[in-house]
């Protein structure tokens, strides 16, 4: 849940225990049948795509989870993309490898940044992180580190190896490994938003004052979920810059962080729905806009975070629950 | 020893364009207790209408003070539209609807005025040089305009029976309608005046820094990091704020700094405020009883 | 006959879908104290909001005659109602001279607003000692005596106080209510006492109401009342 103007009851990442068996099976299914209905170019969108939704996979359990707002995930994909092309490129590391050393570096330099940010409630902590968003990608094209970033130029990142098997082409391949990820993303945020972890979340976000008394570090644990939200960008970015094969500074600026932060909101209500209408909403609707001109895609996004914020709380996700719940009500009655 | 003067002083000048924009801030958190972190494209939007009146033929000075005007309405009127539906609510619904400004009055800026940077001609041109050459003629305009700016807040603020309203109606909207005061009203204010604040800022630095669409997202930054450092609720904090950064700025960057870490500075800076005294220097700190 | 001070008819108030008052009819003269007692939850605060326009009502309220009912809470304080909220509602990141002056907020005159601050002073001497702190560091009695004085700057007509004992020691309250006496006696103004125990307000006023779930189930003069089985029960706290 992205924006309560009153003290409604929150989101559906309370509580729910069993697995929404219909939407992961759908998704399981989607994933399954995509290679075999597309190809080439649109097949590599798509992958482009799930690696935005494993970023808004962690972007989710903090926003909606606990309740915290980062504008600097943009960052932290770019610190994971980074890391990915430095650890292959100059660090000869192999590319599945160079997926969780991304999501780990990322998972401690949140950690450690969400210590001191998270101290106090929303808007300081949107400061950090904005200024956060801004200072990395200055950061990236520093001289002192061209060695190592290629400075303003940039990393180019060789194709993963394609293994030699009959119909598997590198699109396919890629399409792979980043189906692989999402999948592997999507089981990792469910188990954390549902356990023990995800209700101690939760608590937070509801009555912070409460959840310390009963003796959870508030802390600790902001900080951590900061961690873990980084990690998933971390790794998002890490998958990104292997699916692309480049990295440059001018690919990760505040725009990435504010593209991110809209796909959450249009997204909305629920974990997996919302990664993934986020996910797709981020991909495809700036590419559509930028024909009609170059000022659209970034209307675009101021004007769906204004839309989601004011009348559509819930999102897209929520939009299609009360929908479906409609229909139910309706095929009850009939 | 020329050299670190001239570092000092064109910090100093640097240091009140900070400080200005943290002024606008601390307008708009004084009044509504939320930030706007649209507050840079909405000056640099102002800037981009001012030169456009300027380049149609109106005087230099009429054209900044129609823009204050049209930048005061623009401002109020926000706030009147959308940031009073988000007033109320946890601090993400007025991020996320600033945020959404900001993108879109970028995006206005570019398609309306283009994307290629433009040099602006400084009003004070001209004027005696009493810069000593150590500091232009401009960027002692800069400084007399920002610090007029602050003293007529200040005074605002501390002195009237409308400065105490607005304090009282971000402290506590529901017992300040009890005492009379209209918060909508309030709040309406704020934003204008920081949309003022803001485009006077913008107009004042765009004959140093190139009039862009971009102008004013790493001036942002800083705005926020003098703002934070002066204390939020501050004005002449804000101004001091921008001044130190400013001058670090500028000392640390010939001297230790490489160009490309100067916003790295920036947030290293905000970090550190918010962890050691995040009330700013001069703040002060609110005993609350639970 | 002169018009009532307050004059309420058939209101009813409720927050959304949940209904607080169920249909109130009251009276009250100019200078007139009146007490509304009633368990937790009966609806008192919610009849103050009412008045003040901080609920969604519908009936009608008349403050001197003109209908108030529905109109914005800044719009009502100009009429010379003042509300001292549950809570006390001061203002606690700022000094108690400004909270006082806030109270003072729509009055011009000048000299005026500095005679009644020291007024204020006067009935309460703790708080000229305190001017310059911030109010959040004040006790709760000297919060309520704040509250009261913030009230007091406006020169209401009409003065709604929300259970000033709550949370006070009995001591503390004793001296607020001997204040409170002292108030009615030289301003003459009006007021409206929120209480839940009984004791203190029947003292102050002259008549009383009896709330109980959102309807008034006995009114009338203190002196014909103290027997009535609901006062004795508010007397005792049921």
């Amino acid at each position: 849940m992205i924006v309560r103007p009153t003290a409604a009851p929150s989101s559906r990442l309370d509580g729910r225990r069993h697995l929404p068996l219909g939407s992961l099976t759908l998704v399981l299914a989607c994933c399954l049948a995509a290679p075999l209905l597309i190809e080439g170019y649109q097949l590599f969108q798509v992958s482009l795509a799930l690696c935005y939704a494993v970023a808004l996979l962690g972007l989710n359990l903090l926003v909606g989870l606990n309740g915290q707002i980062s504008l600097g995930h943009g960052a932290f994909f770019a610190i994971g993309a980074y890391g990915a092309a430095v650890a292959i490129e100059r660090l000869g590391v192999p590319y599945w490898l160079a997926l969780p050393l991304s999501g780990v570096i990322c998972l401690v330099l949140g950690f450690l940044f969400g210590l001191p940010a998270l101290r106090f409630q929303g808007h300081y902590l949107a400061l950090c992180t904005f200024a956060l968003a801004v200072a990395v990608p200055q950061m990236l094209k520093a001289k002192q580190l061209e060695d190592w970033t290629g400075g303003v130029s940039g990393i180019v990142l060789s194709p993963p190896a394609v293994p030699q098997l009959p119909g598997l082409d590198t699109d396919r391949w890629l399409y792979a490994i980043s189906a692989t990820v999402f999948l592997i993303a999507l089981f990792a945020a469910w188990n954390l938003s549902q356990g023990r972890v995800g209700r101690a979340l939760l608590a937070i976000k509801e009555q912070p004052t409460a959840a310390a008394a009963m003796g959870i570090d508030v802390a600790l644990y902001k900080a951590t979920t900061f961690g873990i939200s980084a990690a998933f960008a971390g790794v998002a970015g890490a998958l990104n810059a292997i699916l692309v094969q480049f990295v440059s500074p001018d690919a990760f600026t505040i725009i990435l962080s504010i593209s991110l932060l809209t796909g959450v909101a249009i997204g909305g209500l629920g974990l997996v729905s919302g990664a993934i209408y986020g996910a797709l909403f981020i991909q495809y609707v700036p590419n559509l806009a930028e024909q009609v001109s170059k000022a659209a895609p970034w209307a675009i996004y101021g004007l769906a975070l204004i839309a989601v914020t004011l009348a559509m709380p819930r999102g897209v996700a929520g939009l299609v629950e009360t929908a479906c719940a409609r229909l139910r009500t309706l095929s009850k009655r009939s | 020893m020329d050299q670190l003067l001239h570092q000092l002083f064109s910090g100093i000048a640097m240091g009140f364009v900070y400080g200005g924009i943290g002024l606008a801030f601390v307008m708009v958190y004084r009044s509504t207790h939320h930030l706007n972190f649209a507050q840079g494209e909405m000056a640099t939007f102002s800037a981009f209408v001012a030169l456009a009146l300027i380049d149609g033929g109106l005087p230099y000075w009429l054209a900044f003070a129609a823009t204050l005007g049209a930048s005061f309405v623009i401002g109020a009127i926000l706030e009147w539209l959308l940031m009073r539906r988000v007033a109320s609510a946890q601090a993400l619904g007025s991020v996320m609807v600033t945020v959404g400004l900001l993108m879109l009055f970028n995006s206005l800026t570019g398609f309306l005025f283009g994307y290629s940077a433009r040099p602006v001609a400084s009003p004070f041109e001209g004027l005696p040089d009493i810069g000593l050459g150590l500091v232009s003629v401009h960027e002692i305009g800069v400084a007399l305009v920002v610090l007029v700016m602050v003293a007529v807040l200040f005074a605002f603020f501390r002195f009237t029976r409308l400065g105490l309203g607005m304090r009282a109606a971000a402290y506590n909207p529901a017992s300040a309608r009890l005492v009379g005061v209209n918060v909508g009203l309030m709040r309406c204010l704020g934003w204008g005046i920081a949309g003022a604040i803001g485009a006077a800022v913008a107009v004042m630095v765009a004959p140093i820094v190139f009039l862009d669409p971009n102008m004013m997202m790493g001036i942002l930054v800083y705005g926020f990091a003098a703002a934070l450092l002066g204390g939020l609720e501050n004005p002449w904090g804000a101004i001091a704020g921008g001044l130190i950064l400013g001058v670090l700025e500028n000392i640390l960057g010939a001297y230790i700094i490489p160009g490309e870490l100067k916003l790295s500075a920036a947030l290293f800076i905000i970090l550190v405020v918010l962890l050691f005294r995040p009330a700013g220097m001069f703040g002060r700190t609110i005993v609350k009883r639970v | 006959m002169s018009t009532a001070l307050l004059d309420v008819r058939a209101l009813k108030a409720a927050y959304g879908p949940v209904a607080v008052l169920h249909g109130i009819d009251l009276t009250l003269q100019a200078g007139q104290v009146m007490a509304v007692l009633g368990a937790n939850g009966a609806g008192k605060t919610t009849l103050l909001r009412a008045l003040t326009g901080g609920v969604g009502v519908s009936g009608e309220i008349r403050l001197d005659g003109q209908r108030i009912d529905g109109q914005p809470t800044e719009r009502i304080a100009r009429k010379g109602l003042a509300l001292v909220p549950d809570g006390r509602g001061t203002f606690v990141e700022m000094s108690v001279e400004e909270n006082l002056a806030l109270g003072a907020y729509m009055r011009r005159d000048r000299q005026g607003v500095a005679t009644d601050t020291e007024s204020v002073y006067g009935w309460f001497p703790r708080l000229r000692e305190r001017r310059r702190q911030q109010a959040g560091s004040l006790s709760g009695g000297e919060q309520q005596m704040l509250a009261i004085g913030r009230a007091l700057m406006s020169r209401p007509r009409l003065l709604l106080l929300d259970e000033p004992s709550f949370g006070l020691a009995p001591l503390v309250v004793q001296e607020i209510y001997r204040i409170l006496h002292q108030i009615r006696d030289s301003a003459g103004v009006a007021m409206v006492v929120v209480e839940q125990h009984a004791g203190f307000a029947l003292d102050l006023a002259a008549e009383a109401i009896v709330l109980e779930l959102g309807r008034i189930t006995a009114a009338g003069p203190v002196a014909a009342l103290r027997d009535h089985p609901r006062i004795v029960d508010a007397y005792l706290g049921h």
